[in-house]
Order: C-alpha cells, then structure tokens, then sequence
C-alpha cells in the first residue's frame, strides 16, 4: 500500500469540532468577536527514514480534531510501507511498517487544518487524597518523562504547597502552576526532564511544560503533554509542546512556558498527546524530518453530514 | 438492621467454595486501600513452615492497577500459579491479566469487600480465635493486621463507620465460633460491647504494636514502618501497607517512625528506645518507606566544612552511620519503591524467592574513560569474584555502550556499575534498562549521587532485588574500594547484604584511621564515602550469586588468646593494569587510593602501583572491654583498627609496608589488650 486518503474521517471530525464549537460558544466559554481570527494552514510532513535490514515500524501521529482545531484535508504517501491506521489512547495513528527495511525513503504526510483560538474559564480543582477513578487512572500514572511518584517530585510539591494548603487553597492547578512558575528558572537550554529540572533549578521549556504535567499528576489532577507544531515559527523545526489537564470532564490547555492559562492561541497545532516521542520507531537506522507550512489558496467547503 | 442489609451478602459468600485461609499460590489484589489489602493478608496467612522465623506463611500478595500491568504479568508468569486468589471491586476487567490454573474471584464493592475476603477465606472449622476489626487508619490497620496474620484470623478495616464495621465482624464471629472481637484504634470498648452484646477487646495501635513485639520477643530483625505515607494528598506511596507480608516473613518487630503514628521518631531514635525497653536487641533493621516518610539525615559535607568552603554541599546520609566515624554495628536495609504496588512485587520477590534465574556477575566500570584508578581496583573485583568461581562478564570504557546495557543486564544476578551514573542514564533520568523485566538480582551503583535519582526506583520496578548506591559525591577510589570490600565480605565472610554493607563501611572507616596514621590530610573524602553508601534491600538478604572454594587462598585472621594472626597467602589474583596504574593483590586483600610510583631505570616514573592492603574483621571477647588496642612490631603507620562495642566486632586494617617484602607472603601477628 502506497499511500492512503481520510477525507470521510477529516469530515467526520470537522462536522464533530462544529458541533463542539457551538456548544462552547452557547455557554459563554469562549471570547467574543475580539478574539484572533482562525488560521487556516496546508502543512506537509516530510519523514526521511534509513533501514539497516531490520524489520522497521513507525507510529506517526495524524492530526486529531477537537475545540481548538479541524482537520480539513490530509494525505499519507508512505512509498512502499505497509500503513494500518488505528486510534490509542485518544491519538490517531498511522502505523507504518515494512519487512527487512534497507535504504533510504521518504514518507510524506500533507493535511489542511483550521485552528482557532482556544480560551477556557479555569475552574477551581481541588488536591485530590483519595484513589482516583480507574478511567484517569491512563493520564495520572506516573510515566518516563512524568516521573510524578518519585520522592524528589512530591517532596517538592509537599513542601511548596504545605503552606497553602494550610491557608485553606487547595487549587491544585494553581498550586502546580505557581510551583513551576516560580520554583525552576527558566533557561533556553535547561534541564529537559523533570528530576534533572528539580535537582538543578533551571528547566527549558520542555521541562516546565513536563513539570507542569507531573505535578498535577501528584496532585490527582490528570494531564498530559501534547505533542504539537508552531505554525508560526519560519524554521524547519516547529516541534513544541503544552499540556492538556482534565477538569471536570473537559480537557483545558495550558502551556507553562508560555504563561499560558487555560488558552491556546490558534498558531498551535496539537498532533498527539500522552508521554510519548513524536515518531515511535524500531527497527530503523536513522530518521529525520522536516515540516513546510503554507497557506492554502482555497479550502474544500465542509459539509454537515 | 445492618446485620440484616448483610443477610442476601452472607448468602451469596456460603455458596462461594471457601480455600482454607486462601490456600493459594499468588493472592492479586486490586488498588491499594487499606480496608482492600491489609484484610487480604490475615486471609492469605497460613502456619509458618518449620525451620523458619517466620510468624506466618503466605503467598506471594502482590497489590496491582492500571499502569502495572506489565510487571505485575511478569511476576504472575515467574510464579506460574496453579491457584489464585483474585481481589477486586466489580469494574475491574476480569482479563486484565492474564493468570494460568484456576482463579477464585473475590468481586465486591469497596463496602463489602473486606467481609467477601474474610468469609471467602474463612469457615467455622477453621476455629479462627477472634475477629479482627481495625479503624481506617494505616497505623491501626497494619498492627492490626501483622496480628490477625499472626494468629491466622480474619480482619476488617473499617471503610467507613468503625461501628458499622464492627457490627460485621460481631457476626461473623459468630458464624466461624470466634471468641472474641479484637478492635484496633482509639475507641471506647464498654459502648461498644453494650451495643454489640459481645464480647468486644479494644486495643489501642500502639497496644497492638506492643502485643505484635511480643509475639516475635526473641528477634534480632526490626521493621521500622511509618504509616504516614498512606495518606494525605500528593500521591502518598503507602509502602507502610505492603510492610505485613515482609514483617510476618521475618519474624519481625514491628515499629513506627516517621511523623504521626511514629511521633516523629528517627530509625535510631526508635531502635535505641526498643533496645532500652528490652524489647530486643536489633542486629538487622529494616526501613519500609522512602526519604519523604523516613527522612534520611542531612550534613554538611564533612570535607568541604574542614576546608573552610563558605558554602558547602548538603548530603543526606543513610540511618545508623556516624559522622564522628564510629564503626557500623547493624545490618540495615530500606525498602523504598516509587509506591506501594512495586513494594508488594519486591516483597513477593524476596520472600518467596520469585523471579527469572541469572546467575554470574557483570561489571561495568569506567564507562566515560576518566575514572582509571577506580577501574584498576574494579579489575580486581572482577578477578576476585573469578577465584571463586562465579561467571564475570567485564565492560570497560567504550566497551560499555547503550545496547550492550540493555542487552546484559537482564542475564545477571549481580551487576556492578562503576562510575558516573550519567552513563547508564537514558536522558538524564532512568536506566536504559530494557523493557522486559529483570531478574531478582543485586544491583551496585558505584558512582555519585547513584540513589538520589530515578534510577534505583526503575530497578526496583523492573524487578531488581537490592540496590546499592550513595547520596554524594564519592572518589573513584574510594568507591571501588569500597565496591570491593563489599565483595570481599560476602565471598570470604558469607555476608548477608546488610552485614556486608557494614563490613565495607568499616573497611573505608578503619582506612580513614589508617591514612590519619600515615599523616595523609584527605582523609575526610574517604570517611564522606564510608557515610555515603546505602542498601535499599533486605538486609538479611544472601549474597545473589553462588560462590565456590576460591581457587586461590584468601587473607584470613584468627584470635587466639590475645594473639590475633592475619596470613597472607602467596598467590595474588592476576595482576590488574589500566591506563598508568597497576595492582596486584593477594584473594580477600584490599585496595584504596594509596599508590607508589614505577620508575624505570633511569629514574623516570613509568607507572603507578597501587598499594596492597588487608583487611580482616574477628569479634573480641567481652574480657577485651569496649576499646582495645592493638600492638605490633610493625610501623604504627602500617596498621590500624576501629573497634564496635556493640557488636565486639575489631576490624584491622594493615599497609603492605608491614611485610618483609611487597607481595611476600607472611603472617602478622598482633597482641590485643583493653585499654589501659
């Protein structure tokens, strides 16, 4: 299989994100006409993958529609790759394989999307002291990156929110965010993983964004990094990442290093989410990718099923 | 009214076919809380086998959710269970793991659970004592617990009101024909037989703990638990839970530390208390909780105070080792994982022997290529372990890669890593240790700041059975030697792992008394590395790998009298070379940063030769008192010892410049007298 095309499930996901859309609009959720326009953006993903003979297995996350974005379009070339598309633990993947794998080839994945911008009223949660219900359980286990049971983790969040608590606040975002706010110093090349941030002092954005996450983690909120591209940036690599945390049934975006709270301006575009690398792969000697963003000259119209 | 709501509840049990006290061989547990778990090991408890310390026997109970999945199958698929016990409320999916034989499903909500276990375990022939009622409280529930185990009774922790709870265990008292309902907490015992119209014992949790002591009087094993860590916010760990199986296991007194239930008590705090009360004398303890529920002590680096540093380092340090450089005189062990559910797989792995077979050691030293002293002596831990006939598979340098860790760690029973632990980091934080489990085996990180990172957790949770590290900064020598030392003890003097922790840490302390004696002023680096290492284990635990007669003869000491012999044999193990430095040193001997120099000849130094060293360890007889010195005819500057009361242990160190000749062999004879 050379390549597949989604657009029923790009429409499906469209018509769903309306309908989202209209519900958030209906209950006052979302800013008024002063608001940023949509971005409407053609996005291609070139993936350059090297095999050494090995049987060579990719997960390449496609872009998930939800409140903040909507899949128009997308494309997968995937060149003489066998391709199974299946959806985990809320990630919409392409699954790419290819027996015995030598050479070099190129995997080529386009999408239309349109991205609004995103901003939700916060609401208070409190630290939670009880086992959590089984069905959050996934986004509150601790995780490699999100090392929230480690004792260097609680012992830092236990001695910063003592007080607080003690004080009668018990908002576990709050606590969390202010923790990383203003218990790490932020540093462009600093500490990337949460142990190292916390033992040193200094995290880079990644590491307040996975501090962020692991904290509410200890604090029985779930949370978990989103894996996305920077529209706006004009360089090859637009990789970044925010957090989602669950607040009463609905997933909130975040971004600690960007100061921002409970809002995601349109310039992001989310493509996975969970504790996981960007292109999960074995078997295969070398990979690269790059991004290239456009604006499209004219997007398909949806229509309502 | 509530006996009657339990009328349908009691029904459905009696047609439940009911083991005797769960006559099976793995018991799962689904979640952690208390009035889950603690009732599942009364239930599990059976007889203790013969010959053992044991108070009770029970299979493995290993507590499981969402996220363990993966090692708690490869723990089910180690034990290979033909009958097992499944405790869980009804949401659970039944498939969720995948367990051969036949499965007993205990399915109820978290209101009737606790009595689902008791009378899926429990029948009138049993003729259990009492009935066991404890307050949701872990400090209530664990004591309460380690009892109804004891005397293989059934428990019930209240979930909600004690009263409600108790109501229960009144009739299912008398249902089996128990005497008698025993409740643990803080409550008032005539209101509560009035309401029942039974016959109702209230102890209160330290009662309880008292009368567990004397249960086990007689043991030289403590269990220091602080049930702190089961509750509160932030992801409490509640390791204190799966403490029952270990203490029941052991034979074990059982006390608390920490804050609440503990009183704030230090480990010494509360052993020196037992001890002066004359509840035991404790050669071996135990800590069940990590540093934020037992704290470890923090001190100022002791070499960087003695050089004037204005801001010197903070490190913690393990429990029961002296800053002063007193000898080390208890085996100890901790028992911290990154919760309570890891805890119960690693309980279950030492209690019960469980995992993959490994044999052999593997030693990685020197992965960075900047520690050359330290891997010289690391060569000859490898040759030592060699003589005595254990399989050694040794990576130096740039042998030490990536795949080359994920592949040999999982076939090894003792693992020694030596040097900077960012190399067997994966990103800065974990162990590249592979995804598949590890075998039960014993794990050294012989580098700085080894414990204080994720990576002794991740073995741990990976299957690992000891790990042993440090929590400062530590010279490559000092390390090694130590790492040495470590194995000395346990090839030549069958160490358990928290004896041959002791005994290493004496050998780096007698070291520190040996440099001072030879006028070297870096002594200090060498007593922050005796105070840095630790044991998170059991520290009865026997060494990992088997060991044979050691081909070549080691160092030995005997007493007689007042004569203390040390014999040299003449056989060295091979002669261990890296970079510039060179070491030859005879089976059981020992190393440190002391070296001379090789010159040519024309004078020109060519090389480095690490000095020999010896070091025994013989107990003294109480006629010696509690500081007896050591004479020789040799150079004050070529022996020196340190001496424990409490275990009447003297351990002598000797420099190689105390024999006629470098290499030579000899026996040295020293004359022990008391003081004075």
């Amino acid at each position: 299989m050379s390549g597949a095309r989604l657009p029923l499930l790009a429409a499906l996901g469209v018509a769903f994100v309306f309908a989202l859309d209209q519900g958030a609009a209906q209950s006052g959720e979302r800013p008024g006409p002063a608001a940023p326009k949509e971005w409407v953006r053609k996005v291609r993903l070139s993936v350059r993958v090297e095999g050494d003979g090995r049987d060579a297995y990719l997960e390449l996350p496609l872009v998930p529609t939800d409140a903040h974005q909507a899949l128009v379009e997308e494309s997968l070339e995937t060149r003489g790759f066998a391709v199974e598309f299946v959806e985990r633990e809320g990630n919409r993947l392409a699954i790419v394989t290819h027996p015995a794998f030598e050479g070099k080839k190129r995997i080529t994945y386009e999408f239309t999307v349109k991205v609004q911008p995103t901003r939700v009223e916060v609401p208070r949660v409190p630290v939670a002291a009880d086992e959590p219900p089984r069905e959050d359980w996934l986004w509150l286990r601790p995780t490699k990156q999100l090392q929230s049971a480690s004792p260097l983790i609680r012992e830092k969040i236990v001695s910063f929110a003592r007080p607080r608590l003690a004080a009668g606040d018990d908002d576990a975002l709050r606590i969390a965010w202010d923790l990383v706010q203003t218990g790490y110093r932020p540093k462009a090349d600093g500490s990337r993983t949460v142990l190292k941030a916390t033992r040193t002092g200094h995290a880079a954005p990644r590491g307040q964004e996975r501090l962020f996450a692991t904290f509410l983690r200890t604090s029985g909120v779930p949370a978990r990094p989103v894996l996305g591209i920077d529209l706006a940036r004009k360089v090859r690599t637009r990789s970044t990442m925010w957090v989602e945390a669950k607040v009463d049934g609905t997933w909130i975006p975040f971004s600690a290093s960007r100061g921002l709270w409970g809002e995601l301006p349109p310039r992001f575009l989310k493509l996975a989410h969970g504790d996981r690398p960007f292109i999960v792969r074995e078997g295969i000697a070398s990979l690269s990718y790059r991004w290239k963003v456009s604006r499209p000259e004219e997007v398909p119209e949806v229509v309502e099923p | 009214m509530r006996a009657l709501r339990l009328v349908p509840l009691l029904l459905l049990l009696a047609s439940v076919d009911a083991f005797a006290a769960f006559d099976a061989d793995l018991v799962l547990v689904y979640g952690s809380k208390p009035a889950r778990l603690l009732p599942a090991y009364a239930a599990a408890a059976q007889a203790p086998q013969k010959g053992t310390d044991a108070t009770a026997w029970l299979p493995p109970v290993v507590a499981w959710r969402e996220g363990e999945e993966a090692w708690t199958q490869a723990l089910v698929r180690a034990i290979a269970p033909k009958k097992t016990v499944w405790i869980a409320p009804p949401d659970v999916p039944a498939d969720a793991l995948e367990i051969p034989g036949r499965v007993q499903r205990i399915v109820a909500g978290d209101a009737d659970l606790g009595l689902a276990i008791a009378e899926a375990a429990f029948s009138p022939s049993d003729k259990p004592r009492a009935v066991w009622v404890s307050e949701a409280d872990a400090a209530s529930a664990i004591a309460a617990a380690a009892l109804a185990a004891t005397e293989r009774s059934p428990l019930l922790v209240a979930n909600g009101s004690l009263e409600a709870t108790t109501h229960a265990a009144a009739t299912l008292a008398e249902r089996l024909g128990a005497k008698e309902v025993v409740v643990v907490g803080r409550t008032d015992q005539g209101r509560l037989a009035s309401q029942l119209g039974a016959k109702v014992r209230v102890l209160a949790p330290e009662d309880a703990l008292r009368a567990q002591r004397n249960a086990v009087r007689g043991t030289d094993h403590l269990v220091l638990v602080a049930p702190a860590d089961a509750k509160g916010p932030f992801s409490p760990p509640r390791l204190s839970l799966a403490s029952v199986p270990y203490v029941l296991a052991k034979g074990a007194a059982l006390a608390y530390v920490g804050e609440g239930a503990g009183g704030g008590r230090t480990p010494e705090e509360a052993t020196v208390a037992l001890e002066a009360e004359g509840v035991g004398r404790f050669d071996f303890v135990t800590l069940v909780g990590d540093w934020l529920a037992i704290p470890l002590r923090e001190v100022q680096d002791v070499d960087q105070v003695a050089r004037g540093v204005e801001t010197s380092r903070v490190h913690k340090i393990p429990p029961f080792v002296d800053l002063e450089g007193r000898p080390s005189d208890r085996a100890v062990g901790r028992l911290a994982a990154l919760d309570v559910y890891d805890l119960s797989r690693w309980v279950a792995r030492i209690v019960h022997g469980v995992g993959d077979d490994a044999d052999g050691v593997l030693v990685f030293a020197n992965a960075h290529d900047k520690f050359i002293l330290g891997e010289t002596i690391s060569r000859t831990t490898s040759a030592e372990l060699a003589n005595a006939g254990v399989p050694v598979r040794s990576f130096y340098r740039g042998e030490i890669t990536r795949e080359r860790i994920e592949a040999e760690l999982p076939r090894h029973a003792l693992v020694l890593w030596e040097g900077h632990p960012t190399d067997l980091t994966l990103g800065d934080d974990a162990l590249p240790a592979p995804q598949r489990p590890l075998p039960p085996s014993t794990v050294f990180l012989q580098g700085c700041y080894t414990m204080d990172r994720a990576d002794p957790f991740v073995l741990v949770e990976r299957g690992a059975n000891a790990v042993l590290g440090t929590y400062m900064a530590v010279y490559s020598s000092s390390g090694s030697a130590f790492a040495r030392a470590y194995v000395n003890a346990q090839i030549h003097g069958g160490a358990t792992a928290g004896q041959a922790l002791a005994s290493a840490r004496n050998y780096l302390l007698a070291l520190v008394e040996l440099k001072k004696r030879r006028g070297f002023t870096d002594w200090r680096k060498t007593l922050r590395a005796a105070l840095s290492f630790d044991l998170w284990g059991d520290p009865e635990a026997q060494a990992p790998v088997s060991f044979r007669r050691p081909k070549q003869s080691p160092v030995t000491a005997r007493l007689q009298g007042n004569r203390l012999s040390v014999r040299i044999p003449a056989g060295a193990l091979p002669l261990a070379e890296a970079g510039p430095y060179q070491a030859s040193v005879r089976p059981g001997g020992a190393l440190a940063g002391l070296y001379n120099f090789i010159e040519d000849e024309n004078g020109k130094v060519v090389g480095r030769r690490l000095s020999e060293l010896f070091f025994v360890e013989v107990r003294l007889p109480e006629s010696f008192g509690d500081a007896p010195v050591l004479e020789a005819p040799y150079p004050a500057s070529t022996y020196a010892w340190i001496f424990s009361p409490r275990t009447r242990t003297l351990s002598l160190i000797v420099h190689e410049e105390a024999l006629p000749a470098p290499g030579t062999a000899a026996t040295l004879q020293f004359t022990v007298r008391p003081a004075g």
